[in-house]
């Protein structure tokens, strides 16, 4: 009898272990969709893309439950239709009716990148995840009080625990999970990006504009925006906007005198969609954006040396319209209705 | 007979570790910190204009938050004994947080303390962080990966005599503070000591720069106007601690 009782103690242990395993697989691995092009996306070990995760980012990133007032998402001032960025707007309104300070950044290809904000203040994705939040004039969230809303939620403790295996909603799982999602909006289907594929052509105009832009004594975009790829070397650099700056940009993060009104370098993917531009959105158009570099340029201090003795209006106005055309080849429809990025 | 053999064993173990102990090797012991928040002997109450400054300001505290951190021990011939690699958010409402407790301090006799105010360039540059450390105590800056090591909110009287907000955000690389304090003969063995760290903000705006809240009163790390208010504060942290006492 005994031995009868313990072989059917040990199938029935042996069956709930197999159910074990077999109802929580756990999250499964997000395979992310590079376009050619594009290089591998490094993806921190600590917190790898998972469907569960992107899915949880998604509703996090358009879900208002993140402000103080509970009125505004990070959608709010990243609108897919504009590449993610706040559709025309120089500053944004946070909840409080309050302008911030600098143009918001477009969101897309943040994988490839090491700093966030215009002065790379913000260390990595994640921990950037928690600044508008809590910015004042921003989102002004306490993320105690957010963090207490999130774990009294009917959805949100069980969509953590199938992404992270807890119910216990923390602030690294929310900047994880936030993280996640945007890693996953990736852009390179631009016809610039077709065109190399053979799928597409581009007009005269497009053509010249692509020669002005590499050439060396007209457009010398490339040695910050290097042709193909991200469209940005991402590192910071006074691009002579103003002889003194009145924002210190990456010195309020290094304390470099040196590094007194420099700013990211943007990607020039999506251009056409980003208006308007500069970190304090001070041109409306990509023609005064060129205007800039062709005549505008002021002697900062600290100049970047690849604009350092640049013969004033030495583009004729074909030239600079061409640049402009070429411009537009870089914009990427399929970034813009992509389903996968909408609000859920 | 396998019972006969685990018990010789077991005993044998058992003889072999009482023999390691009886030997005469000292071995750890702890400490428990007390730490006591005030002002000029004063215990911080927070809300009332109670408190007067070097310069004769009256002002309040509303909040005061900080973080000590990477505790050592120095014996006297200066070698450093790290103690512990931990964060410490100090919250002046909060009693709890006034008191932690360190373990297996490494016998020996030790002449001073040696601490940190603030977070390590190592640890200041993810947010990504939990306990002490986690972005959910409002000790990270907005703009920039990393955290604000001091926070003093209140309100001051100002030379008109309006009372006006006093807000005090202090944090960077550059602004991570070593503290070290002279200790009366500290020896640990095997016991557990307790250290009373007096915590004075009256000598953080006194010594040896004094701050004027009518000059300095709304003031944060990182501003380009605030740079000289951040170096005084630097300065002045060393000499805000002081040990009451030791037991």
């Amino acid at each position: 009898m005994r031995n009868k009782l313990f072989l059917l103690t040990a199938l029935v242990l042996g069956i709930v272990a197999c159910r074990h395993t077999a109802t929580e697989p756990g999250p499964r691995a997000y395979q992310l969709d590079i376009p050619s092009g594009l290089p591998e996306m490094p993806v921190p070990a600590d917190n790898p893309l998972t469907e569960e995760g992107v899915a949880l980012g998604r509703k996090l990133f358009y879900d208002p439950i993140l402000s103080g007032n509970q009125t505004m998402s990070c959608a709010s001032c990243h609108k897919q239709e504009f590449a993610f960025t706040d559709g025309g707007k120089a500053f944004s309104f946070g909840i409080d009716g309050k302008l911030g300070t600098r143009n918001a950044m477009p969101l897309f290809n943040l994988g490839y990148q090491r700093g966030f904000f215009w002065d790379g203040g913000a260390a990595d994705i994640e921990s950037q995840v928690v600044g508008p939040i809590q910015n004042p004039v921003e989102m002004h969230a306490d993320l105690a009080i957010v963090l207490g809303r999130l774990n009294a939620h009917s959805e949100y403790p069980t969509l953590f625990e199938k992404a992270f295996g807890t119910r216990t909603i923390s602030s690294v799982l929310l900047m994880k999970a936030i993280a996640q999602f945007e890693r996953t909006i990736v852009s390179g289907n631009s016809k610039w990006d077709k065109y190399l594929r053979g799928e597409a052509t581009l007009t005269d105009a497009e053509s010249r504009g692509r020669i002005v832009y590499e050439d060396e004594d007209k457009g010398d975009c490339t040695h910050c925006h290097s042709i193909g790829s991200t469209f940005s070397d991402f590192e910071y650099r006074n691009n002579g906007l103003d002889s003194v700056s009145a924002d210190a940009g990456r010195a309020l993060i290094t304390f470099l005198a040196t590094d007194s009104g420099k700013f990211k370098t943007p990607s020039l993917r999506n251009i056409a969609l980003t208006a308007p531009y500069m970190h304090d959105g001070r041109f409306q158009t990509l023609e005064e954006c060129v205007e800039h570099y062709n005549s505008g340029l002021q002697h900062a201090r600290n100049l970047d040396p690849s604009l350092r003795n640049k013969v004033k209006n030495r583009l004729s106005t074909q030239q600079k319209s061409d640049l402009v055309a070429f411009l537009h080849t870089l914009t990427d429809y399929e970034l813009i209705s992509n389903p996968k990025f909408a609000k859920p | 007979m396998l019972r006969k053999l685990l018990l010789t064993a077991c005993a044998g173990a058992f003889l072999i570790s009482s023999c390691k102990k009886s030997d005469s090797n000292p071995s750890p012991g702890s400490i428990q910190f007390s730490i006591s928040n005030e002002v000029d002997g004063q215990p911080i109450q927070m809300g009332p204009l109670n408190f007067q400054n070097a310069k004769g300001n009256d002002y309040s505290v509303s909040m005061l938050k900080y973080y000590l951190s990477n505790f050592s021990l120095l014996t006297a011939d200066g070698t450093e004994v790290p103690v512990n690699s931990s964060y410490y958010l100090i919250d002046a409402s909060l009693p709890a947080s006034e008191s932690f407790s360190i373990a297996d301090v490494p016998a020996g006799a030790y002449t001073k303390l040696r601490f940190h105010l603030g977070v390590d360039s190592l640890h200041n540059h993810s947010g990504t962080q939990s306990g002490a450390l986690d972005p959910v105590h409002g000790m990270i800056w907005n703009w920039n990966t990393g955290y604000i090591f001091f926070k003093h909110e209140g309100s001051y009287k100002d030379s008109l005599g309006n009372v006006t907000p006093l807000a005090f955000h202090y944090g960077s690389d550059r602004g991570y503070v070593q503290v070290e304090l002279p200790l009366s003969n500290l020896n640990i063995d095997g016991n557990t000591r307790k250290i009373t760290l007096g915590f004075n903000l009256n000598g953080l705006y006194a010594n040896p720069i004094p701050i004027d809240f009518n000059l300095d009163n709304n003031r944060t790390s990182g501003n380009r106007d605030d740079v000289f208010w951040e170096m005084t504060m630097r300065s002045n942290f060393p000499g805000a601690f002081q040990i009451i006492k030791t037991e």
